[in-house]
């Protein structure tokens, strides 16, 4: 892996990632490290501005923000493709594993949710989440439940383009 | 006895609300030296002492190069305050304990406040203070600065580390090996050629390391260090702080789970930062501030109207018919009260700003606006300070308090003038109307659009004179969302809005006096007057833009403030027997009307505006540059549209 780095500007909304390097200037750098985009240092991407740049960052439990041009000066690796549904933004999950017991994975299979079940986000209100099963009828999903699932984002969205928007 | 505190931490986390707590209302409002920085001072009188603390700028480093940074380094290594607090968000402490470390590497007479533990506690954690101490060495105190819980331990503290220093040593923080062996090595050669260091030899080692330029001040030619080996190194030292304070945490928080947002807050972000909903709320929100600014204050105004013209009378009426008299009523009653008629505009403004700014949501705001004003080499910062300056530019310009960054805010005062105010209002409507009665709605168009051209080409070109360029970055935190409280907002009102009656008051008195006495000697016809005569006198310099002396000394009383130009022209045209506007259509061509228009939106906005310029940048130069670049832009706006539309309509 070493080597395969990826900017932190072209990171997806909900992903965490890790920080790898920073490419700053020294002046930059600095500023950065003192916000805690260190080596070592979990980022989780938050939202992007209505027009796509800046964007939220969440280092170390602060929100930062950041426009592009100075995120892309950050090496980063994507570290978890993991989460639970209950963090899950709208969009397409494959389930990896239900972490609860007997009864609880009963359940999920009464409701056809096992291991490999696709589950599309329709929204999700604080981890209460309304989902399709399989694409199948819209199912609602407490946040009891929805934190023993636990997902993979499947559809990764490419960033909209921005280009058209020059300074 | 006087203890000189400096309160220092990142933005956000509470420290003006607990400078407050501290001072109460003996503060003082100034700008350090030579910036558009504010700097707070105020005085705590506790136990018998005089407690006097200075409120820095919120930083995230010692290091870097921004201004605010400089200024609060600065102020610690040359203003030699006797204690420092250093202030860190209890909930999100990580880079408060960051720059903590930094401090601590360069005095120990340091008090670290952990503010918002109520906050702390609602989140089922709790933080264990003697655990802290124990690892930092210095003393803790949890406050809650809002309900000034803890303010009193705090005093009690400084007092108690004034006294008893050097008794308290913080613990010595290691880095690893390889960058320890850097800075033994640099510590030796700084021992060596530099002597009399009142610094410690171990922070200077460091700070080179980080490439600050400050150590040369301290200790010259230091062996230089290559730039790839001192990035390796930087990283490593930030790594470690990091590491350091990870420790600290998970041994002094108990019940604290990985930092997560709150449920509440992603929910209101979720809706104010929306992709789709963000700007329309945005806008929404600018509306009701700037309706809020102008209509609610409007009856204050208006009482204040009321109230000086019945002074005015009044101070007619009991002086009798004479110079003193008419210096009194329509000079410095008059001039000063048309100011400080923008008195309650002024604090209604700044009482909508500050829920903003208390709320959290300007930060907000800036990011949801960033994109656009980003093209502008401004950030969304100043979007908010431009937009009031549709109705005036003095609270445009005192509201530029509120945006960070010394550059954007220096482009931001500069580029207010030229957003065309309300003042200027009655002036297009009549000559649009007198010149352009089939069109004037589109002519009253153009002119806000060019306006906002004239504003957006300026900052560019201001951006790329005075600072090469260089795009403002919006590096900024999203602070929590917090409940303003009516005793912040009264304070942040007070204290941004009463420089607009002190300073904007002084100068305008003495504006008001020299206006009347230009326009009233010789006593007799107006014409004849001082003010006429200079119009007379520069009148072959408007000659290209055809404006005759009546034309140009309205423009001279103009500068008092927008509205007069109506009512001169009106002395000056009535005066050949047919009404005013029958005759002002007699004497000059819709070019120069038009072009009369264009000269109004752009030359020097009022004396109120001037005084603001003054008063916030701290600097005759820039408000020098203000004038002369407004009148330039004027000057050859007019003619380029006089010569434009004169060949457009066949003149």
């Amino acid at each position: 892996m070493r080597g395969e780095y990826m900017r932190l500007s072209e990171s997806i909304e909900g992903m965490a990632v890790k920080v790898v390097d920073l490419d700053a200037p020294p002046e930059l750098r600095e500023r950065l490290l003192g916000l805690g985009f260190v080596p070592g240092q979990t980022v989780i991407i938050g939202e992007a501005a209505p027009l796509g740049d800046p964007r939220v960052y969440i280092v170390g439990g602060k929100l930062v923000t950041l426009r592009d041009v100075e995120a892309q000066k950050i090496k980063i690796l994507p570290i978890v493709d993991l989460i639970p549904l209950e963090m899950a933004k709208p969009g397409l999950y494959e389930v990896e594993d239900l972490t609860g017991g007997h009864r609880f994975r009963q359940k999920m299979e009464a409701l056809g949710i096992k291991k490999g079940t696709k589950i599309r986000v329709i929204r999700n209100l604080n981890g209460l989440l309304a989902v399709l099963i399989n694409e199948g009828e819209e199912v609602e999903i407490g946040r009891g439940w929805a934190r023993k699932i636990l997902v993979r984002r499947m559809e990764v969205k490419p960033r909209d383009d921005k280009s058209g928007f020059n300074g | 006895m006087t203890i000189k505190v400096a309160l220092m931490g990142n933005p956000n986390v509470g420290k003006t609300t607990l400078f407050n707590a501290l001072t109460g209302s003996r503060q003082h409002v100034a700008n350090w030296p030579g910036v558009t920085v504010e700097k707070k001072e105020g005085v705590a009188l506790y136990k018998g002492f005089r407690i006097h603390v200075v409120d820095l700028p919120g930083i995230y480093t010692l290091g870097s190069k921004s201004l605010d940074e400089q200024i609060a380094r600065d102020y610690l290594l040359f203003e030699s305050p006797d204690v420092v607090v250093v202030i860190a968000d209890a909930v999100n402490p990580e880079q408060g304990l960051y720059l903590l470390l930094q401090i601590l590497e360069l005095r120990s007479d340091v008090i670290l406040v952990m503010n918002a533990v109520d906050e702390l506690e609602r989140e089922g954690s709790r933080l264990n203070r003697y655990e802290l101490e124990k690892h930092l060495g210095v003393h803790v105190i949890p406050t809650v600065a809002t309900k000034r819980e803890g303010v009193s331990e705090l005093l009690d503290t400084i007092i108690h580390v004034h006294q008893t220093r050097p008794a308290h040593q913080p613990v010595r923080f290691r880095y690893d090996q390889t960058v320890e062996n850097t800075i033994e090595q640099l510590e030796k050669v700084i021992l060596s050629k530099c002597e009399n260091l009142n610094v410690p030899a171990r922070w200077l080692a460091i700070r080179h390391i980080e490439g600050d330029e400050i150590v040369q001040w301290f200790c010259e030619s230091l062996p230089p260090i290559e730039g790839n080996e001192r990035k390796k190194l930087s990283l490593q030292i930030a790594r470690s702080r990091y590491d350091h304070i990870n420790v600290i945490i998970r041994e002094a928080y108990s019940g604290k789970s990985a930092p997560k947002r709150l449920p509440l807050d992603e929910a209101i972000d979720h809706v104010l930062t929306h992709k789709y909903l963000g700007i329309p709320i945005f806008f929404t929100i600018m509306y009701l501030i700037f309706s809020f600014t102008f209509k609610v204050a409007q009856p204050l105004s208006d009482l204040i109207d009321i109230s000086v013209s019945r002074l005015a009378e009044f101070a007619k009426a009991s002086l009798g018919e004479n110079w003193l008299a008419a210096l009194f009523s329509d000079g410095i009653i008059s001039g000063v009260g048309a100011v400080l008629v923008f008195t309650p505009n002024i604090f209604v403004m700044f009482l909508g700003l500050g829920i903003l700014e208390e709320s959290g949501y300007l930060p907000r705001a800036a990011f949801v606006i960033d994109r656009i004003m980003y093209a502008l080499k401004l950030s969304g910062r100043s979007f908010m300070s431009l937009i009031l300056g549709f109705g005036c530019n003095v609270p445009a310009i005192l509201s530029t308090r509120a945006i960070s960054d010394p550059r954007e805010r220096l482009v931001t005062i500069l580029v207010s003038p030229f957003v065309t105010c309300s003042a200027r209002l009655p002036i297009y409507v009549l000559l649009a109307g007198l010149f352009f009665p089939q069109n004037a709605g589109s002519v009253l168009f153009l002119i806000y659009a060019s306006s906002v051209f004239l504003a957006a080409v300026s900052s560019v070109l201001l951006n790329r004179v005075l600072f090469k360029g260089e795009p403002v970055p919006l590096i900024m935190e999203l602070p929590r969302y917090r409940r303003p409280t009516v005793k912040g907002l009264l304070n942040y009102s007070w204290s941004k809005g009463r420089h607009f009656l002190q300073k904007a008051g002084t100068i305008i008195l003495i504006a008001s006096i020299a206006i009347w006495f230009l326009g009233s000697f010789p006593p007799g016809n107006v014409e004849n007057s001082l003010a006429a005569r200079i119009g007379k006198f520069l009148e072959p310099l408007f000659k290209p833009l055809n404006y005759d002396w009546r034309i140009t000394t309205a423009l001279i009383f103009g500068t008092a403030a927008k509205e007069i130009v109506v009512s001169t022209l009106s002395t000056f045209y009535s005066s050949e027997g047919l009404s005013f506007t029958e005759s002002l259509r007699n004497s000059i061509d819709p070019s120069t009307a038009l072009s009369l228009m264009f000269f109004v939106l752009a030359y020097i906005p009022c004396f109120a505006t001037i005084a603001a310029i003054r008063s916030e940048t701290q600097s005759d130069k820039w408000t020098l540059v203000s004038l002369i670049y407004g009148l330039v832009v004027a000057y050859l706006l007019a003619y380029l549209v006089k010569v434009v539309t004169g060949l457009w309509l066949g003149i």
